[in-house]
């Protein structure tokens, strides 16, 4: 397809986009919600490559391929959580229900002052606890995002909180991580998504759902630099307003020899990815990786999942590089 | 191909070897080429753990939000520069 026809999409996505934020934002979350069920329908109908993913996924949870129902119920849960992301973003976030698991495990860092990496994935709404969660701690978190794949999407969310937009950082370029040693030091987190590889870094197989992915090892070279500690968490939507937040402890501390470093990576991060599945099987549609997640191939997830998106998906709905990016918008 | 390392260029080149355990030979690094990515291969998080090197062994903060952060690690020659300039040990 020609290039301005993606910029026509783009334009067009821009205003449906800004609608609902304005009918999320002033007609009230059951309204904008019912608007769901037809943008769904769209997406399921239109993005083909996204739905073969959707389906390559619940087919490797249920044992069997999924229905049209199942299908249709991933892609709404996903819906449902990029409109909860606007309640957040805009600070409106009264009315969620959430339950907190394991967050002993993070009083426990913030009263020590010990910095520490929170590990999430694209799974729930990580937003839920960036914007809740923390931000009543004084805590002050920088999260780490891939790439700038939704500008549109993230300059709205943008406009809604600014100040939630200064903690992001853009994984991507050569400084991206400098100083981040210190903000650790000084008592502060650093999060990021352990479940996309990104193009130019190192990576590493894993078991999961039953064959190999390509995971980051981010995670664990992070943690052996910054000798801080490395919390798992998972923000799982249990439908209508409620949240379950999960927080593991990884590892207190991860030290990695030139010899023992690669075996530590796999180890770790297969730890990682069994989280992940044990998290998948209990919430499955909050699976928010909507491209081939198996593909072992040299190419990177960001490339594969611009293959898997349609330009429609990938404009209106993918919050991931944005989210990772933005936090996303980054996530 | 020969390339022709200043006495520090040398000594940062064999640094960042050593310090992040790359294949290349230090004196076969070509000084003018980019250390990220394309040209030397190193990511965002190898150039995180030199910068922690760097600061530890010559006492040079270098963040990503110093003014000069780009240039900076462009290549193995501005890196040895910029040492030499804000060294404080």
């Amino acid at each position: 397809m020609s290039r301005s026809w993606i910029n026509q999409k783009e334009r067009s996505t821009g205003f449906w986009l800004r609608t609902i934020v304005w009918i999320a934002l002033r007609l009230g979350r059951p309204i904008a919600r019912a608007l769901l069920y037809p943008i769904t329908a769209y997406f399921l109908i239109f993005a083909d490559r996204a739905r073969q993913a959707s389906a390559a996924y619940l087919t490797r949870i249920f044992g069997r391929p999924p229905s049209g129902r199942e299908l249709f119920r991933h892609y709404h849960t996903f819906a449902e959580a990029l409109l909860d992301r606007v309640f957040v973003f805009a600070e409106r976030d009264e009315f969620f229900q959430i339950r907190m698991h394991g967050f002993d495990l993070l009083e426990r860092l913030i009263a020590d002052k010990q910095g520490f990496l929170l590990v999430g994935a694209h799974v729930g709404s990580f937003e839920i606890l960036r914007g809740l969660g923390l931000r009543h701690r004084g805590l002050s978190v920088k999260a780490l995002v891939y790439g700038e794949n939704s500008p549109k999407i993230n300059a709205i969310f943008r406009t809604l909180n600014p100040d939630l937009f200064k903690d992001i950082i853009p994984v991507g370029t050569a400084s991206a991580l400098l100083g981040l040693d210190e903000h650790i030091a000084n008592g502060g987190v650093v999060a990021l998504l352990g479940d996309r590889s990104v193009h130019g870094e190192k990576r590493v197989l894993c078991r999961f759902l039953g064959e190999d992915a390509w995971f980051p090892a981010a995670p664990v070279l992070l943690a052996n630099l910054f000798k801080a500690p490395v919390i798992l968490f998972f923000c799982l939507h249990k439908g209508g307003a409620d949240y379950d937040v999960h927080f593991e402890l990884l590892a207190e501390r991860i030290e990695c020899s030139r010899k023992n470093r690669d075996e530590k990576i796999r180890a770790f991060m297969q730890h990682y990815a069994d989280r992940l599945e044990h998290y998948c099987r209990q919430a499955p549609y909050n699976w928010f990786n909507f491209y081939d997640f198996w593909d072992k191939s040299d190419s990177t997830d960001e490339q594969r999942m611009s293959d898997a998106l349609s330009p429609e998906m990938t404009r209106n709905f993918e919050p991931r590089r944005a989210s990772a990016n933005r936090g996303s918008p980054a996530s | 191909m020969t390339t022709q390392l200043t006495p520090m260029e040398l000594e940062l080149a064999r640094m960042i070897v050593e310090s992040l355990n790359l294949e290349a030979i230090p004196e076969h690094i070509e000084p003018e080429k980019p250390l990220y990515r394309d040209g030397l291969g190193l990511d965002s998080i190898d150039l995180l753990e030199l910068s922690l090197v760097i600061s530890k062994k010559y006492g040079l903060q270098i963040k990503s939000d110093d003014p000069d952060v780009t240039n900076i690690f462009s290549s193995l020659r501005a890196l040895a520069s910029t040492i030499e300039k804000r060294r404080s040990k």
